[in-house]
């Protein structure tokens, strides 16, 4: 597969010559995500490949272009697996893409994000330097973490064409129960009872009255929760295909996305309890609410306002309206100035993350 | 600084903080003249601790207008420098600000102010089976507040993560009185993730007034398998295949002969003192699991050519079995007047190779070294001994060190694991990145403290100095 740093450098130091805007581009999986962008678009697609992979260090190292679904695959061989589990998004979804959108998967709780295991990280910045943060070792706290800033960022101070990342062994075993919750407020008190407990949980939703809970890990420790769990909660049973239904909640396959409506997500404390906003799913144990209804970003941010919180408008966002929760000035303050050094001339995808970014 | 400047400002610091929390006098200020790294040693101007956060913002603001430098600190147990103080500036101590605000049982987080110390939130947090993972050497003192300022690790975190992977959320306040929220009371946040940039930046951005960390439910079962090798790489691959064979250890601690040999005779926790390595693998989750893992594990050290393996039967074994580790540098201390620690990161494959160029740097500099490694994460921490009574041994013992560090980058490592930069490694940040790079940390820095006042002269070199490194490296 072919690197092509070089051209990328030259794009963006032509640009920046120009004047002219670039939108990054990988494998276009993401841009529900976000407001619109403009200017031209620089592809990043065929920047792809594995630069290394040690399966006994748990490291590898990718260019951008990568499809998550070719990184998994191959880390599968080894029995390894990237632990946020990313969205795959009919295996359009890449290694850049997932990190500049920091798109984790159902287990995000207990395995973290992408932003967790992101080692280190080559950037080409708005200057069309070629940078590199942090490294392909597990621990590395010298200079600022960089690499993590990235995460997140939408590609609003730079282009990530190499990713360094943790990697994780596969459970040796998985299990998925399924109980009766008619009420959202039930679910809710159901899925923080389950946090609480020492069981190796990577799963925990509630969607159409149904609550999920996955266990993975060890064999034994595996079963030996499913078969509490069932005690515990006799109208429980085991679902047979577990990986397609947590598979279709992670790209968004499953029959809740597919409506016509706004869909808001809304990060927040796993029990907080509001009566405006009813959710449709509840993933993360409850840190993560996805709300179908036509709510404006001002009565998102009222609703949330006492109880904490954010809202990002996934699906449905009109012109240029703003999608996601506004910041603090401090906050809004920092974010312009960071830019600004990462990139002076604002080439990179303006307005893909706030209006005023 | 002149001595009206001080004498008006201690006046002030007193007006804020009250009378006995500002520590003007050369005989008090003694412990706050350096961290853990003792050998880095500076006066400051004065000594100021406020008792609450509205007067820690005051005390900002009173430096911005005077220009003051602050460095703050936590509990002093640093092992880069990181706290030592600016001779004209004031050394800002979080140690009055320990309180433990709230423990949220529900959402499995703990609300505290950054002089808690690190094993009080665990402490405090038991009686709801939770616990923070993140265990520095130094839990029992070190602060929370500076495990956030150097993003601390622990012998744990292969497994559990670093600081930056268990905390949730932070107040910070800069130092023009702008007050921030990072992170927040969900898991992800939109926006650039500035709690990631503030963790482990050392002092350098801003003062942390509050963190929410993330608690972990107590495993039901934990057990250690200790075992010994004749050989350093048998031992480093016996590391390999256990990570090979889908198990991630609680943790995975590896040292060499002369720390065995060290640790042994301070505590005898039944080291064989002659193995050239010994391993100690930490396996935690459900009963089951911990029986299972651990029998796999004592087949692969089988299956390397381990001379002794053991499994811990009891709680009070596996006590034992760790006291030789986490007493490895009082031990070390002990057969040595003065031992200085490193903090290198290597990948693990290149581990006997390190050691085997690290001899011949012993034999090159006249000065031993006893070897502690993270060996799961690859975070090595080779301790020089030297007698600092001896002129000119603790120039050779940094020499020594700086060429570790120099070695650790060579094969694709870097300088610093879980120590920071601080004033110690500064100068061999040049090693680790380009002037482009060092110039961006400058930039950074900028955008949060433009007059430079925090922790000034620590973490990122200036330009001309790397500069300077190099060529001088080059000639050497």
């Amino acid at each position: 597969m072919p690197d092509i740093t070089s051209q990328l450098l030259e794009q963006v130091l032509e640009a920046r010559l120009e004047r002219r805007c670039l939108q990054i581009v990988g494998g276009g999986s993401k841009e529900h995500y976000g407001r619109p962008s403009r200017g031209s678009k620089i592809e990043l697609s065929g920047h792809q490949g594995i630069i290394s992979y040690q399966p006994d260090e748990l490291v590898l190292t990718v260019r951008c272009g990568t499809r998550i679904e070719v990184i998994q695959a191959l880390l599968a061989e080894k029995n390894q697996m990237l632990a946020s589990d990313p969205p795959q998004y009919n295996g359009a979804a890449t290694i850049g893409g997932s990190v500049a959108c920091n798109d984790s998967g159902p287990g995000r709780p207990w395995t973290g994000s992408i932003r967790d295991s992101v080692l280190g990280i080559q950037l080409i910045t708005g200057k069309g330097d070629k940078l590199q943060f942090g490294g392909r070792v597990m621990k590395n706290v010298a200079g600022y973490d960089v690499s993590r800033l990235q995460c997140g960022a939408m590609g609003c101070m730079g282009i990530v064409s190499e990713v360094s990342l943790k990697v994780m062994p596969r459970p040796a075993h998985s299990l998925t129960m399924k109980l009766e919750i008619n009420s959202h407020i039930d679910a809710l008190e159901h899925m923080s009872l389950l946090a609480r407990s020492a069981y190796p949980i990577s799963g925990n939703c509630w969607i159409d009255g149904i609550q999920y809970v996955r266990f993975e890990g060890a064999y034994s420790a595996v079963e030996k929760a499913a078969k509490d769990y069932a005690r515990l909660f006799p109208d429980a049973n085991e679902l047979r295909d577990g990986s397609s239904f947590w598979g279709s909640v992670r790209d968004h396959h499953h029959s809740f996305f597919r409506s016509s409506r706004r869909l808001w997500r809304l990060s927040i404390h796993p029990t907080a309890q509001y009566s405006e906003l009813e959710p449709g799913l509840i993933d993360w144990s409850g840190a993560q609410r996805w709300i179908p209804g036509e709510h404006n970003m001002t009565e998102m941010v009222a609703a949330l306002s006492p109880i904490g919180g954010n809202a990002s408008l996934i699906k449905g966002g009109i012109g240029e309206e703003d999608v996601f929760h506004p910041m603090d000035e401090g906050s809004q303050r920092l974010h312009v100035a960071l830019k600004s050094k990462f990139d002076p001339d604002r080439i990179f995808n303006p307005g893909r993350m706030y209006s005023w970014l | 600084m002149s001595r009206d400047k001080k004498a008006v400002l201690e006046m002030a610091f007193r007006q804020i903080v009250g009378e006995g929390f500002v520590i003007s006098d050369k005989e008090t200020q003694k412990p706050y003249e350096c961290d853990g790294l003792s050998m880095y040693c500076e006066e400051s101007m004065l000594v100021v601790l406020p008792g609450t956060v509205d007067q820690l913002k005051e005390v900002i603001r009173l430096c911005r207008i005077h220009e003051v430098p602050v460095v703050t600190r936590g509990a002093g147990t640093g092992l880069s420098a990181g706290a030592m103080p600016a001779p004209d500036g004031i050394v800002l101590s979080t140690a009055r600000l320990n309180k433990i605000i709230a423990i949220d049982e529900k959402a499995r987080t703990a609300r505290v102010q950054p002089g808690v110390r690190n094993i009080s939130i665990s402490e405090a947090a038991g009686r709801y089976g939770l616990y923070y993972a993140p265990d520095p050497s130094s839990q029992i003192a070190c602060s929370i507040g500076g495990n956030v300022a150097e993003n601390s690790g622990g012998v744990h975190c292969l497994k559990y993560g670093l600081t930056v992977h268990n905390v949730q959320k932070a107040e910070l306040i800069l130092v023009d009185g702008t007050e921030i929220t990072l992170g927040g009371d969900g898991l992800d946040v939109p926006g650039f993730d500035l709690l990631a940039l503030i963790i482990g930046s050392e002092g350098l951005l801003g003062v942390v007034t509050e963190i929410t960390v993330r608690l972990l439910p107590r495993p039901e079962s934990v057990q250690v398998v200790m075992a010994a090798f004749d050989d350093v790489t048998q031992a480093a691959d016996a590391v390999g295949s256990i990570i090979a064979a889908g198990i991630i250890p609680a943790g995975l601690e590896m040292m060499d002969r002369y720390a065995i040999s060290a640790a042994e005779d301070f505590c005898s926790a039944g080291y064989p003192k002659d193995a050239e390595a010994l391993l100690l693998c930490e396996i935690d989750g459900s009963e089951s699991e911990v029986h299972e893992h651990c029998a796999r594990v004592a087949e692969l050290f089988k299956t390397h050519a381990a001379t002794s393996i053991r499994i811990s039967a009891s709680e009070e074994e596996r006590t034992l079995l760790w006291k030789g580790r986490k007493s490895a540098f009082p031990a070390v201390g002990r057969i040595s007047p003065d031992y200085y620690c490193m903090d290198g990161t290597i990948p693990r494959s290149k581990l006997a190779a390190v050691l085997t160029a690290m001899s011949e740097m012993s034999d090159h500099f006249g000065l031993r070294v006893a070897n502690v490694f993270h060996a799961g994460d690859g975070n090595l921490h080779p301790l020089i001994l030297f007698d600092n009574s001896v002129p000119g041994e603790f120039e050779r013992a940094e020499a020594f060190g700086a060429s570790i560090l120099e070695l650790c980058v060579s094969v694709g490592g870097c300088i610093t694991g879980e120590h920071g930069v601080g004033m110690e490694k500064i100068r061999q940040m040049p090693i680790q990145f380009s002037d482009s790079e060092i110039a961006l940390f400058h930039e950074l820095k900028h955008c949060f403290d433009p007059a430079g006042l925090l922790n000034p002269g620590k973490g990122v070199p200036l330009l001309k100095h790397c500069q300077e490194y190099r060529a001088a490296r080059q000639f050497a």
